[in-house]
């Protein structure tokens, strides 16, 4: 979503919205000045103070009927279930709107069936572009057979990439050099149930059940053009369990997603949105995901000063260990008294930071925990794989401490259209 | 702050758009008298159908179209059939406390301010002798047929529905009706 579509969204907030709520609909980087006045009674929800949970100081019981506790604040508020996510803009929502970005986090991958040419493929997107408008809004699917699950939108997106085939099929000549698997990694363990795909949803929302009913819609509008692949869930802490622009944590403990660029201090087009050069993608971006599996039992075992030297940052907090705070900038000439580098030649960041600024991707990493296997679904966002993704993870494949613990088993890519209008669908400047 | 400039507008356009439907409504009345009078509103006119989509056939020939028809008049309207350009013959179906559906005698009556609810597995627009089986999100319309004459074109999108197999059992009715 631009900028400019941030007060469309989220709709209908009642005067009194909970705090974490509020929080949740103004940016990182706008909570100091955020705050609604509001009407007698009202809870007014102000800035970091109130997303921290300093509500609790006004909660002692008074005889004024008024809420008790900060629970009772809660419940007499705005529930985040009810958080919507406009479906249009320039570019498509659940990439850098929401922000922060929802809890509960599902790709799904499919293959097109032998007979979805081009027009089926545009009926496709059509029918998954009307799904996508009305459970993002909270109504049941056309034909939903259970609209109740859809009631409760929980900052819903649905955002939706192409793979090489379905662009070939609808135009061969569209096809970016890019969108076609990964060259190899000399580490890679790939599994194929984990790989490809013609067609991927990222169904993004802050409550697991909206996150299965929506997908179950789609699979159902999916079935007659084309067959699942792989689903891979992920997940980042539940809303409201922390205040709103904390970094998440992954399963192994690190603070997760410091450096990465900001929409709001860093250029995206030509970084992570696709420009004018890119024709039909225009707005749109390039998409990687990587399956990677924790090998945890034996990271446990490590003393933790070594965990954090792996990563050249600490583990309380996520401040480079050359500084004591997460947003401190890491210090990479820093030396100890032994006139050793503090963050090692081998730590996971000094081998994944690049000196060229075009070097750099939009990181939106989730934890995943299945079938006994635990570890981090590795997103990115960019508008060149090739000349974004690969270099650093050529690095990284080459030396990176954290190798020792981590296995990458899954891959694939997506064209990820640009967003679209009311009236329009999803992918249509593919037919232009 | 922000919010609260969003709800202020958002109001303030809400009111715009109150004055503007009166300030439609009043021309009207100066304009167009005779058809601004309940009396003289088709049941067609009363009508508003959202929502609507057509089941992606699941048997030859035969389909169901579903939706919402609000009746937002005065009086009661009765749906009694309609048409297609994709099929042969269009009626308004119900189904039995049985399973099988059969043709609403005398229509589906909707009284005044109601809301009626086509459904699988419950009251629908039939759509038989289909011409051409239409695809997952193709449109179709539909041209509903009221009691008074007037009719009412809805266009639907096409849609598979799970378990829709609930009220198309394959009895002997069921075939009957769609030859
Ligand atoms: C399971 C695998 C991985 C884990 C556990 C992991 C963990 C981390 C952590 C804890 C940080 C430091 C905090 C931060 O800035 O986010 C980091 C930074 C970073 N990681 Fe990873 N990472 C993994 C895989 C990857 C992969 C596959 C890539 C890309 C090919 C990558 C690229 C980066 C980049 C670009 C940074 C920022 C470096 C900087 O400029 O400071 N990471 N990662
Ligand atoms: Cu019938």
């Amino acid at each position: 979503m631009s900028p400019n579509d941030n007060t469309e969204q989220p709709t209908g907030e009642p005067l009194g919205a909970s705090a974490s709520d509020s929080a949740r609909r103004v940016s990182r980087r706008h909570l100091l000045i955020g705050g609604a006045a509001a009407g007698a009674g009202a809870v007014a929800a102000v800035g970091i103070g109130a997303a921290t949970g300093s509500l609790s100081s006004q909660s002692d019981s008074d005889n004024t009927g008024s809420p008790k506790n900060s629970k009772e604040y809660e419940s007499a508020a705005k529930l985040f279930g009810e958080g919507t996510v406009s479906p249009y803009g320039k570019h498509q929502a659940g990439i850098v709107e929401p922000n922060p970005l929802q809890a509960n986090i599902r790709y799904a991958a499919y293959d097109l069936l032998p007979s979805t040419d081009r027009n089926a493929i545009k009926r496709m997107l059509r029918v998954v572009t009307g799904d996508i408008e009305r459970l993002t809004e909270g109504r049941g699917a056309l034909a939903d057979s259970e609209p109740e699950l859809a009631e409760i939108p929980a900052n819903l997106t649905i955002t939706v990439g192409f793979g090489a085939e379905l662009v070939r099929r609808v135009n061969p000549n569209l096809v970016p050099d890019w969108l076609a698997p990964l060259p190899a990694f000399t580490r890679d363990q790939l599994d194929a149930s984990y790989s490809g795909g013609d067609l991927m949803l990222n169904i993004q929302a802050d409550d697991p059940l909206t996150v299965a009913h929506a997908h179950r819609m789609l699979m159902r509008d999916l079935a007659s053009f084309a067959s699942i692949r792989w689903v891979q869930s992920g997940f980042r802490r539940a809303a409201g369990a922390e205040p709103a622009g904390t970094t998440m944590r992954n399963m192994m403990g690190q603070v997760d997603g410091t450096v990465n660029p900001d929409p709001e201090v860093d250029e995206f087009d030509g970084l992570v949105w696709e420009t004018a050069k890119a024709g039909w993608l225009a707005g749109g971006s390039a998409f990687v995901l990587r399956r990677i599996d924790m090998l945890l039992d034996t990271w446990d075992k490590v003393a933790r000063s070594a965990r954090e030297e792996t990563i050249g940052r600490d583990l309380p907090v996520g401040a480079p260990l050359t500084g004591t705070k997460e947003t401190d900038p890491a210090d990479f000439e820093a030396v100890n008294s032994l006139g050793l580098p503090v963050i090692p030649d081998f730590a996971h960041i000094r081998r994944a930071r690049s000196t060229d600024p075009n070097e750099r991707i939009l990181r939106r990493g989730v934890n995943f925990e299945d079938n006994g296997k635990a570890g981090l679904l590795f997103a990115c966002y960019q508008v060149n794989p090739l000349t974004q993704f690969v270099p650093i993870q050529q690095r990284l494949d080459e030396l990176d401490l954290l190798n020792q613990w981590i296995v990458h088993v899954g891959s694939a890519v997506f064209a990820i259209p640009p967003g679209f209008k009311k009236g329009g669908f999803v992918g249509e400047t593919l037919f232009g | 702050m922000k919010v609260i400039n969003m709800k202020t507008t958002k109001k303030l356009t809400a009111l715009f758009a109150a004055i503007a439907i009166t300030a439609l409504a009043l021309s009207g009345c100066a304009t167009n008298a005779s058809n601004n009078t309940d009396a003289m509103a088709t049941m067609a006119d009363q009508v508003t159908v959202t929502d609507a989509w057509v089941k992606e056939p699941t048997m030859p020939g035969m389909t169901g179209m579903f939706g919402l028809i609000e009746n937002t008049g005065d009086a009661e309207v009765v749906l009694v059939g309609g048409s297609s350009d994709i099929a042969g013959m269009v009626e308004v179906h119900e189904v039995t406390a049985e399973g099988q559906m059969q043709k609403i005698e005398g229509g589906l009556v909707i009284a005044a301010g109601k809301t009626a609810t086509l459904e699988v597995g419950g009251n629908h627009v039939m759509l038989m002798n289909l011409s051409t089986t239409p695809a997952v999100g193709e449109e179709v319309t539909v041209t509903l047929k009221f009691k008074d004459g007037s009719t009412l074109e809805v266009t639907a999108p096409v849609k598979s529905a799970a378990g829709g197999d609930e009220s198309y059992n394959e009895n002997a009715e069921m075939s009957q009706m769609g030859n």
